[in-house]
Formats: structure tokens, C-alpha cells, sequence
């Protein structure tokens, strides 16, 4: 059908009569406040400037989604990676996979990043039944205002959120499986006529080990333990204009495959706690001028706690009872800022502002046998993990933006700012996005975008030591990004999506060969993902999608290598189908192919692998009374692999086989 | 603003249960397909009754969702819109083509068989036909609303021609149409 838009013509802006004002007039408001639902709840992302992903945990809940984490990995584009402490990073199109960072995790307006490692592992098993919905944004920029994604954003909203479309006033829920698995928890929301509070809470655990036998790097075999205790609450209040946010979050997990790569005692812990509050008021200062004030604290800590190196000599030294650390670090975040939003100017939607953030390490411990005569002594001045008393940082980001409506086929989004900090060069980054819908079903999007991802303070401060060594002279990693979307529009609620990326990276951030972190050449990635998403018919919900990732490694010497740790398949298909008014099935089938490793690592690629989950559940679609539901993880019982660094375990790490649980709820 | 948007996300809430539309879509649809259809000049002239019939028109076995929608309608304007007196009811494809005092139809999710047979009688009784799925614009249907960049009134610029509708022109201040 051809397609034609109607400029609004004078000759048509005939005078009203007396009774058709109101009704146009609150034509108009209806069709203004659904606008404005639809952004801020990003109800209409395919006509958003970004390659973005909305996952809502309703659909979640039907595939058998339990996690934040087992939900990343329906993105296109997006793989699993973990360490040998089970740090799980999610990896963006094969955006350095060996480096933490790459993405910035948000939780209701808040960047949870620590800045120890700058990630977010802690926060991956947030259960399901608490958010609303996740935000996924591939490829570098600020989706979130005053938030710098590096390859990658994650937005997630929980229910303590501000949500106008969700029904049910709160849910309470449990679960419990395979492994040990069992969790309970659940959110409420109360409100009055200026005020709104919402709380959550929950408790989980399991007792998870690797589903097959690992020999680590000192040939010792056993199971590695993968388990996890994590609990954690969080409140939003709101009055009026002012909101004030905080989240606690505990999360221990098993030392898993020991920090020095050898397979730790069974009681081996690493613990890292959180917790943050937030602040913003938003005062409107003119018709169309409003100033955002927001101010935060954040305050974590990570605690290693195990026997890292097993009975035995090393460097010389013999240790008869083994090698024992006990490591902690405590870091605070301060952050204040101050934005500009007006809309004074027709068609331009402006803001503009600058938020400091202050990161420093405000407490260590290193306590270790070092001289096994001694037993566990304190070394936490005479030779600490971490240079704790230099990993300071103070940083600085202003920026202006601009979203501009420059017909009613054709947008425009810029944005530019300078990020100022005191360990690192300052950096000006900047992303322009332009869509373009030539027809109500064909939306194409042109992308550009030039960002930065500091060093954490791990890579620039820790001590010379086996596991690895900081190098305060590190520099940010940089992205010049391009990239093209086309997006057809299938039916309402049908979309059928084309991505092409093409990612220069420079000054990357890795190992070298003393295991010391260096901005190491540059890699340059590029590819494609197809996707199928929405529903086919009103009964089922559906994801699907194809990602190819092709990237290349180039050192400082100009060699050329394939980029290691990076499937270039990814398939994901999701799919839910309403049996009936109560029964739902649902599951999720997930390839993720063969992965190769740097060149001088002799081992073969890492094979590719897929996992198929069923989920059967009851009233799955209720938003008021009880729910059921039982899912079968990894029917085929495939030994899920991530890859391990040459000399650590050969066999890479096995991380998950096949597990099962049920989980019910109560919504009110 | 602030207001006017918890004012209208509470007026959406009491009908976003278990629904396969997407909520926003419908509910944005329940509140303005009656104001549009008191933009039609010729909307009383269907009836004798002095009182505009919106039919909220369904096929196969989705007459719940239909009847929600309507029951929806109703409760939400009690009768009037403006002026207009108007009833939202629950209508069947097939029942809808032996009547002649439906003064305005709204289509929910329907398989495009039906769809090709409502446009047609729309055209030919001067009755504006509005659609859940805006992809029935190209089956010949003369209006939808989509919600994109910003929510956008689709009119099918050949149909309006065709139909002979009359609505009063304010409605085309703010439409785009498509042909």
C-alpha cells in the first residue's frame, strides 16, 4: 500500500464548534499520555534509536526463565562467559570476552557495576518474579540518560519501580528444584494520593557443583562447587515530585574453580554484598523546563575466603596444609548530579547535564599463609591483594542530548559529552542515530557512536600475584561503533528485525603473557542478527533469532588472530503457547556455537553445544490468584562449557547439566 | 502532565488482565475510538432511537473479548461522549451484516476473511470501521491507531473517499493518511 503523509493543511484547521473542542481536545491528550506511557515504559521500541531488546517477565515466566541472567541469554547477539571464581559476564557480539565491563547493568535508574571488577555478577540470579521487565540495548551509548553503555546497556525495572500498566498490587512466591535449589520471596506496592511505596524481598539457594569431573591446573580432579545463598530486599518511595530508591543485595557464591586455578576446599566462599540508595527530585522550573537533582550512594564489598593452592610446593615453598587466603575489599560509590530537560523548542526534545561520581576502595584485608611456620597472618599492609589506598577515582560526565522529530518519517537523537576522571585519560564520546519509517511497517535505523569503558580498579590495582597483576597505567577501552537496523512490522503485534554491526575496538584491556593487564591492539567485529519477535496468533508469545558474529584480533605487533571466547552462531528460539485458558507450555531452545581460543592456546575450539527447556505451567497469564509451573532445564543433559584461559583447566568449565523445579506464586 | 498520566494509567488498570493485545494499544483504543466517533457528523443518523450504536465487532469464538471491550466502553463513559449519546455492544461479523443502525464499528483481532467482509459493508452503509490490527488498512479498513514515535490516527484515504464519511475536520488535523 502506497504511503502518503497528510501535512496538516490551514485550510483544514477550520474553526470548532463549541461542542467538538473538548472532544478534539481530549483526543489529542488521549493520543499525547499514551506517547509519553508508551516511551517511558518503551512500550514502542521499534521506533526507538537503538537496537533494543524488551524483555517482560510475564513472557519470561512462560518460557521457564527463573534469572536475570538465564533471561540475557534470549538476547541476540549476547553469550554467557565466567572466571575461575563463577564471575559470570555476559558478553555483547564478542565485546572482549575476557574482560568485565563491557556492559553496564541498571536497576530502576541505578548502574550496580562495582567498581572493583565493574561488574555485575551478583545481581544475575535476581529471580524473575521481581522485575518487570529487562531493557536490552546492544551496541555503545546513553540509553539511560547519563549512563554510558560500553557494548552494551541492561535496564531493568522491578516491580519497586514506577510501573502505571501492571495490574496486581504484589506477588509472593517460591521455588525449589534440583541441586538443593529453593527460594521464596515476594513485592507489594501501597499507594496513597501523593505517595507510593513498594517493597521486595527473597531468598535463595542451591547447592550446584559442575555437572561432570574437572581436572584443574595442577592435574587435581573433583567437582568444582558452583552453589550459591543470595538474598537481598529493596524499597522505593515516591512523593510527589521526590523518589527515593535503595537496594540491598548478598550474594556468596562457592569459590567454585579457585583463584589460582586449582580446585579449592569444598567450604571456599566469595561473597560479595551491596547495597545502594538513590534520591532525585524533579523540579519543574518553567512550562517546558525541568531540572532533575539526583544524588546516590553505593557501598560493596568482595570477600574470598578459601584454600587457594592445595597441599603442596610452590615457588619453593612447601605448604602442608595448603595455601590459604582470606581476601576483602571494600569500595564506596558517591555520586551527584544535576540534569536539564526542556521541550521549549518545537520538534527537539533537549536535555542536558553533569553527575561526579566518587569511587574509592575504603577498607582490605589480605590475611594468608603466606610462611606456612606462621599460619594466617596479616598482610594487609605489608603485602595487600590490592594497592587499596590508590584505587581512588573521581569522575566527571557532561553531556548534551537532543532527540529531534524532524518529520513525522524521519527522527534524529544526538548525543555528546565529555567524561573527565582522575586515574585515566578524559574522554569526549558521542552517538547520533537516525530512524527513518518510509512506510507505517518499514523502520530503518542508521547508528553511530564512539565510546569509552574504564579500567576497573582491579585491572589498574591489583598486586603482582599468579591470579593476575594491575597496571595503573592502563587507559579506557575505546569503540567506534556502526550499525544499521531494518525492521518490519508483520502485523501489530508481529516484528521481524535485520541488525548489521560493524565494532573497531582499540586499546583493549587483557592479560598478558606475566599475566599483567595491558591495552592490548585493537579487535574489529562485525555481523548480523535476524529476529522474530511478538506474537503469531493471540494464544502464544515467540522470540527467535539467528546472530553471526565475525571478529579479529590484531596485537600490537599487527598480528592478525580470530577473536577467542566468541561463538559466531548464536541461535535462540523462545516460544509460548496457551494449551488452554489455564495451561501454558512454553520452552526455550539455545545453540551456541563453537568458540576458538587465542592463537597460542594449542587446545581446539570450545565445541558448540544446545540446550532445549521445557516449561509446563498453570494460570501462568493470571494477574490475580495462584500459579504453578514445573520446568525441566537442559532435557538432553548437555555439559555446558564457557572457556578457561590456556593452563587452567584444560577442559574449560562445565557449568551447568540438566536441572528441573517448580515454582509457584500468588498474585494479589 | 504527571497527573493526567496516573490519572489515565488508572484508568487503564481495571482492564489489563490476562489480555493477548497488547494492553496500551487496547486500552488507548477504548478511550479514543469513542471520541472519533463523535467526530462523524453522520453518527446519529444510523439509529432512530436518538442514540449512536458503537459495535465492537468480533468473529469466531472471541465474543468475551469483544464484551469486554464494550463493557469497558460503556463504563467508562456512561452514555455519552460530548454530546452524542452512544451504547457500546458486542456485535458478530455475520450479525453485523444484517444490521442497519450500527452507527460506528470497532474490529478486535479477527481473521482477514472477516475483516474483507466487514470493510466492504462499511463503504457501502457509511459506517466508519476502525481496527484493533492497523494492518487492516490494507484490506480496505478506514481507520486504525498505532502507537509508534507518538500514537498516530491511520485513515485510508481511499476508503474515506469512497465511503462518503463525514467527520468534522479536526480529525484530519491530526490523522496521516495512507492510500
Amino acid at each position: 500500500m502506497k504511503y502518503t503523509i497528510c501535512t496538516v493543511s490551514l485550510s483544514l484547521a477550520l474553526s470548532l464548534s463549541a461542542s467538538d473542542t473538548p472532544i478534539f481536545t481530549s483526543l489529542n491528550d488521549d493520543m499525547a499520555q499514551t506517547a509519553l506511557l508508551a516511551t517511558q515504559t518503551n512500550q514502542n521500541i521499534d521506533y526507538q534509536p537503538f537496537i533494543l531488546s524488551i524483555l517482560h517477565s510475564d513472557d519470561l515466566s512462560k518460557f521457564g526463565v527463573r534469572t536475570l541472567g538465564e533471561a540475557l541469554t534470549l538476547v541476540p547477539g549476547i553469550d554467557m562467559a565466567t572466571n575461575t571464581m563463577n564471575n559470570r559476564t555476559p558478553i555483547f557480539r564478542g565485546s572482549n570476552p575476557t574482560a568485565y565491563g563491557q556492559s553496564t547493568l541498571v536497576i530502576d535508574g541505578f548502574v550496580v557495576n562495582d567498581s572493583i571488577f565493574s561488574n555485575y555478577n551478583a545481581y544475575l540470579d535476581l529471580p524473575i518474579e521481581l522485575i518487570d521487565r529487562i531493557e536490552v540495548v546492544r551496541g555503545s551509548g546513553s540509553f539511560i540518560e547519563g549512563v554510558n553503555g560500553y557494548a552494551g546497556t541492561i535496564n531493568v525495572i522491578t516491580h519497586a519501580g514506577s510501573d502505571p500498566l501492571r495490574v496486581e498490587n504484589g506477588t509472593l512466591f517460591a521455588s525449589g528444584g534440583s541441586e538443593g535449589a529453593m527460594g521464596v520471596g515476594g513485592w507489594s506496592r501501597y499507594k496513597g494520593e501523593k505517595w507510593k511505596l513498594s517493597l521486595d524481598a527473597f531468598s535463595q539457594r542451591h547447592d550446584r557443583q559442575t555437572p561432570v569431573l574437572v581436572t584443574d591446573a595442577l592435574g587435581q580432579s573433583g567437582y568444582a562447587k558452583l552453589g550459591m545463598k543470595h538474598s537481598g530486599f529493596g524499597i522505593a518511595y515516591e512523593y510527589g515530585q521526590f523518589e527515593l530508591r535503595g537496594r540491598y543485595n548478598d550474594y556468596k557464591n562457592d569459590s567454585a574453580f579457585g583463584n589460582l586455578n586449582a580446585l579449592p576446599n569444598p567450604e571456599g566462599t566469595f561473597e560479595s554484598p551491596s547495597w545502594h540508595i538513590q534520591s532525585k527530585y524533579t523540579l519543574p522550573l518553567a512550562r517546558d523546563l525541568n531540572l532533575i537533582l539526583k544524588a546516590s550512594i553505593m557501598e560493596g564489598s568482595m570477600k574470598s575466603d578459601s584454600r587457594a593452592l592445595p597441599i603442596g610446593t610452590y615457588a619453593g615453598v612447601t605448604y602442608s596444609d595448603g595455601y590459604w587466603a582470606s581476601l576483602m575489599v571494600k569500595n564506596r560509590r558517591t555520586s551527584g548530579g544535576a540534569a536539564f530537560h526542556y521541550d521549549g523548542v518545537e520538534l527537539h526534545h533537549l536535555s542536558a547535564g553533569i553527575e561526579s561520581t566518587w569511587d574509592e576502595a575504603v577498607d582490605m584485608e589480605t590475611f594468608a599463609n603466606k610462611i606456612p611456620s606462621l599460619g594466617m597472618q596479616d598482610y594487609s599492609i605489608t603485602s595487600p591483594f590490592i594497592y587499596a589506598d590508590k584505587a581512588k577515582r573521581q569522575s566527571t560526565n557532561l553531556y548534551l542530548s537532543d532527540n529531534i522529530t524532524i518529520n513525522d518519517k524521519t527522527a534524529l537523537a544526538l548525543t555528546l559529552g565529555m567524561m573527565k576522571t582522575s586515574d585515566s585519560e578524559s574522554h569526549a564520546y558521542g552517538r547520533a542515530a537516525l530512524v527513518y519509517q518510509p512506510t507505517r511497517s518499514d523502520i530503518f535505523k542508521l547508528m553511530a557512536a564512539d565510546g569509552v569503558r574504564y579500567p576497573s580498579f582491579q585491572e589498574m590495582y591489583a598486586t603482582p600475584s599468579r591470579y593476575a597483576t594491575g597496571n595503573p597505567n592502563l587507559t579506557y577501552e575505546h569503540v567506534r561503533s556502526l550499525e544499521a537496523q531494518y525492521l518490519r512490522k508483520l502485523g501489530t503485534n508481529l516484528t521481524a528485525g535485520m541488525n548489521l554491526f560493524y565494532l573497531a575496538n582499540s586499546q583493549q584491556i587483557v592479560r598478558d603473557a606475566t599475566n599483567t593487564f595491558q591495552n592490548y591492539g585493537e579487535n574489529i567485529i562485525q555481523g548480523g542478527e535476524a529476529e522474530l519477535r511478538g506474537k503469531l496468533t493471540s494464544e502464544d508469545t515467540l522470540l527467535l533469532s539467528y546472530s553471526y558474529i565475525y571478529g579479529e584480533v590484531k596485537d600490537n605487533y599487527g598480528n592478525v588472530s580470530s577473536i577467542p571466547y566468541t561463538a559466531s552462531h548464536l541461535i535462540k528460539a523462545a516460544y509460548a503457547y496457551d494449551l488452554t485458558e489455564n495451561w501454558t507450555l512454553g520452552g526455550i531452545w539455545n545453540y551456541v556455537g563453537s568458540k576458538k581460543r587465542y592463537a597460542s592456546d594449542t587446545r581446539d575450539s570450545l565445541a558448540a553445544y544446545n540446550t532445549l527447556d521445557i516449561a509446563l505451567g498453570w494460570d501462568m497469564n493470571t494477574h490475580k490468584g495462584w500459579y504453578a509451573q514445573g520446568v525441566v532445564k537442559n532435557i538432553a543433559d548437555t555439559t555446558v562449557r564457557y572457556p578457561s584461559p590456556a593452563s587452567t583447566y584444560p577442559d574449560d568449565y562445565p557449568v551447568a547439566g540438566r536441572s528441573f523445579w517448580i515454582r509457584t506464586g500468588w498474585k494479589f | 502532565m504527571e497527573i493526567l498520566i496516573r490519572l489515565f494509567a488508572v484508568l487503564m488498570i481495571g482492564f489489563l488482565a490476562a489480555r493477548a493485545e497488547d494492553p496500551l494499544l487496547l486500552n488507548t483504543h477504548i478511550r479514543m475510538i469513542p471520541k472519533i466517533m463523535a467526530l462523524d457528523t453522520q453518527a446519529l443518523s444510523h439509529s432512530s432511537s436518538g442514540k449512536a450504536i458503537l459495535g465492537v465487532v468480533y468473529d469466531d469464538n472471541r465474543k468475551n473479548s469483544a464484551k469486554k471491550v464494550a463493557d469497558e466502553i460503556n463504563a467508562d463513559y456512561d452514555g455519552n461522549i460530548g454530546t452524542l449519546p452512544f451504547v457500546a455492544i458486542a456485535i458478530s461479523v455475520d450479525e453485523l451484516m444484517l444490521r442497519h443502525d450500527i452507527a460506528f464499528v470497532y474490529l478486535v483481532e479477527m481473521r482477514n476473511s472477516s475483516v474483507r467482509r466487514v470493510a466492504p459493508w462499511g463503504i457501502l452503509n457509511s459506517v466508519p470501521a476502525f481496527s484493533y490490527n492497523s494492518e487492516n488498512l490494507d484490506l480496505g479498513i478506514l481507520g486504525a491507531i498505532a502507537i509508534e514515535r507518538s500514537t498516530v490516527i491511520y485513515l485510508n484515504k481511499n476508503v474515506l473517499k469512497e465511503g462518503k464519511f463525514r467527520f468534522n475536520d479536526t480529525l484530519f488535523q491530526i490523522a496521516r493518511f495512507v492510500e
